[in-house]
């Protein structure tokens, strides 16, 4: 089932702050805390991700809109 | 404007001369039959409200979705999209085939078989529902379904009938659409009911922190005693004219079929109006629930897991009508005791409207409940 894991270093220091940090949350382990912060850190940078369709595709909703009075 | 789920918008609509030789040869093909929900998750993946997803999981997702409600890429995915076939079909098919999705004696669309396999029903049950009770509409469901899953990406060759082909907007035109109303943000709004001031009061408060939004209602099967497709878009007309600014709301339809899910539900509701373009969702007490199955604010707390979702949920609170406020509000908000309250019980609304009483104002528009009261028969028998 799925990709297994794989091993990142990191600097011990940031483990430890990591895990003081860790506390206050549900997470009962650093990789599980670790996995969910770097899971919000990639949809960031997804987000600013553009062109999501090409411009036919555009242009054919564009003119179905019009069509159906969306759009003058 | 906010990425699909993934990334990129799927379209496998084939049209003109590619559609034409599909029809063609889905005619030469080993021919599937779709119930209805399957016919509707085909046009879904065809026309990319279930971004990224290009055809049915295959046996990799289907146990990531089942044990880590993550496709195997990683990206958040709730519930399993299959298809299931019988060991008669099953045993005539084999990977690398082509085969015809028919639906009404139509072809909808043409799978590419890429994989088939077995599955464990209960694990199904307990993982998605969290409970294998048949009391439960989505175990039934699960336990009527087929022994053996078919994967594969689909290629969409037909449409689906559908009556209300103004508010059938596909993901790409509703994004176009949100993008030439300069609209930044959007919230999206599911419903499977008529308004009253409750949705109205969450609609608008939402609407308050956004640019637009986005009416969503889902269109299909419904049980007996449900309101009509046809009457709920009426009201929701009656009320976007009366009540709403034109250029602040959208309303296209959702043809989808309800799994009672709950929470992991409510993930894939949110995934399927980000696709549609929104930017927030709107989930309240017990959102896509059934019976008492699910805590009442389960779905909201599941969103906490999905810090990558890429939408984000707005939780709201049971809301009701307060004598002393003067309007509604939710328990958060209202000082004053259940005394002063009038809930929204759907139930007491349907049963005034079957008696043909106009609920009252408190609870509903009075233009909304005339459309319906005058509806011949605004109840699916």
């Amino acid at each position: 089932m799925g990709k297994e894991f794989v091993n990142i270093s990191i600097p011990e220091e940031l483990f430890d702050r990591i895990k003081g940090a860790m506390g206050s949350t549900k997470f009962k382990s650093v990789d599980d805390f670790v996995a969910y912060l770097l899971r919000e850190a990639i949809s960031k940078l997804e987000a600013k991700q553009q062109d999501f369709f090409t411009k036919e595709e555009e242009k054919k909703a564009k003119e179905r809109l019009k069509g159906l009075g969306y759009l003058d | 404007m906010l990425p699909p789920h993934g990334g990129r918008l799927i379209n496998r609509v084939l049209e003109g001369e590619k559609k034409k030789k599909a029809r063609t040869k889905a005619r030469e093909l080993l021919r599937i039959e779709l119930r209805d929900s399957l016919a509707q998750d085909v046009e879904n993946i065809g026309k990319g409200v279930f971004s990224p997803l290009e055809g049915f999981l295959s046996e990799e997702d289907f146990q990531n979705v089942l044990y880590k409600k993550r496709l195997a890429c990683d990206l958040p995915w709730t519930m399993p999209i299959v298809l299931d076939v019988n060991k008669d079909i099953a045993a005539q098919v084999k990977d690398g085939d082509d085969l015809a999705l028919f639906y009404e004696d139509e072809p909808l669309a043409i799978l590419h078989l890429e994989q088939k396999y077995r599955y464990n029903k209960g694990e199904f049950q307990k993982q998605v529902f969290g409970t294998i009770d048949r009391g439960h509409p989505g175990v039934r469901k699960v336990e009527e379904m087929d022994d053996v899953l078919l994967a594969g990406k689909i290629d969409l060759i037909g449409e689906l009938k559908n009556p209300f082909f103004k508010y059938n907007l596909s993901p790409i035109e509703t994004r176009t659409l949100f993008k030439e109303k300069g609209w930044r943000t959007i919230v999206g709004f599911q419903t499977r009911n008529v308004p009253h001031l409750g949705h109205e009061y969450v609609q608008k408060a939402a609407l308050t922190f956004v640019d637009g939004l986005f009416i969503n209602p889902v269109i299909g099967k419904k049980k007996a005693g449900d309101f009509k497709d046809e009457v709920i878009l009426k009201t929701y007309e009656e009320l976007m004219k009366s009540y709403y600014l034109q250029e602040r709301v959208v309303m296209s339809i959702l043809n989808f079929e309800m799994r009672y899910a709950g929470p992991r539900e409510a993930i894939l509701h949110a995934i399927m109006r980000k696709n549609f373009g929104c930017t927030h969702f709107i989930v309240g007490r017990d959102h896509a629930g059934v019976g008492n199955y699910y805590p009442p604010y389960a779905a909201q707390e599941i969103f906490d897991e999905f810090p990558d979702l890429g939408i984000t949920p707005l939780c709201f609170k049971s809301f009701f009508y307060c004598k002393k406020c003067g309007g509604v509000v939710n328990e958060k908000i209202c000082p004053h005791d259940e005394a002063n309250h009038i809930n929204f019980s759907g139930t007491k609304i349907r049963e005034l409207l079957i008696e043909g009483k106009t609920p009252p104002q408190e609870i509903m528009r009075r233009e909304i409940a005339e459309i319906i009261v005058n509806y011949k028969n605004p109840f699916v028998e």
